[in-house]
């Protein structure tokens, strides 16, 4: 795809609605249009699965200690679930 | 030892399931996760790492959340995890209810686990549980579900997270993390890496259709 896509094609493409040979073509042409990739990457159309992995990346902060506790552990957790067989 | 299982199951013999891996099937199978408690239940060592790294995490972040300490937390998530190892082992239907059950399994145990910290806490002064004592959820049913659930969501995007990240190249995945995650300006995140602004915002989009495509394939999985 030489020319930009319409705004509808852009936000079907990034919900995955296109069928394949429109989603390469698209997945193509953003590769060499600033305008049409940050249009997409700018859209709302993944704004819930963003607010949960920022959700998911803060928690894992939240808890970064006891984690490692964990991780410290995790060896000899280990060879213990292989040693109960 | 039967009684050490937190999770009773009627006895319901059954043959357990031949399971026999090369080596170097391991990992076709673990990223189809065809069979994760069946090997586990066959004492896989690599299915039991695998095990543990997908919800060592969440069962230590679910007993935080909670109320308990870092120490009580660690403690509880791996209290649970042998408790899920002895409950595979003592009751083969598990591997075979697996995809429905396994959930419920983890949350059942670490519910059992977290309320038995909480019960021996009683005179030393150092578990959060007490301190947070107005806010804890021990003991509340419905809080702890969701809890539960929250957490097991969040390990579910973490455990995209690292299936894209084998997918894609390193300059994507960081970009991704600094214009997405940590909401750096695109300007400052292409100069940072060395690229262009173009980039980063089809790094941003990839990422996104790629976690979206590994969702799908854990939530079949459950
Ligand atoms: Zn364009």
């Amino acid at each position: 795809m030489s020319e930009c896509a319409s705004s509808f094609q852009m936000m079907s493409f990034a919900r995955g609605d296109l069928g394949r040979s429109a989603t390469q073509a698209i997945d193509a042409h953003i590769e060499t249009c600033q305008t049409c990739a940050a249009a997409i990457a700018e859209s709302d159309v993944h704004e819930r699965l963003v607010e949960a992995l920022r959700e998911s990346e803060a928690s894992r902060c939240d808890n970064e200690n006891a984690v490692a506790m964990f991780e410290a552990a995790r060896a000899a957790i280990l060879a213990a679930l292989l040693d109960r067989s | 030892m039967a009684g050490r299982s937190d999770y009773q199951i009627p006895e319901k013999p059954r043959p357990k399931p031949e399971i026999q891996v090369r080596p170097d099937e391991h990992m076709t199978i673990m990223t189809r996760n065809t069979s994760l408690i069946d090997l586990c239940e066959a004492n896989d060592p690599l299915a039991w790492t695998e095990f543990l790294h997908r919800y060592g995490e969440m069962l230590v972040s679910f007993a935080r959340q909670v109320g308990l300490s870092d120490r009580e937390a660690s403690d509880v998530a791996k209290a649970t995890i042998l408790a899920f190892g002895d409950a595979l082992r003592d009751h083969n239907d598990i591997a075979e209810q697996s995809r429905v059950r396994i959930k419920q399994l983890l949350r059942d145990i670490a519910r059992k686990r977290v309320l038995a910290v909480s019960r021996h806490d009683s005179s030393d002064g150092s578990s959060s549980a007490r301190v947070w004592i107005g806010q804890a959820h021990i003991g509340n049913s419905v809080r702890e579900e969701a809890m539960f659930d929250l957490e097991w969501q969040r390990a579910c995007l973490r455990r995209a997270m690292d299936m894209v990240r084998a997918e894609v190249g390193d300059q994507t995945m960081s970009a991704f993390e600094q214009y997405v995650l940590r909401r750096q300006p695109v300007g400052e995140v292409a100069q940072d890496l060395n690229t262009t602004p173009t980039e980063v915002y089809v790094a941003k989009t990839r990422v996104l259709r790629r976690i979206q495509a590994s969702l799908v394939v854990i939530q079949a999985e459950e």
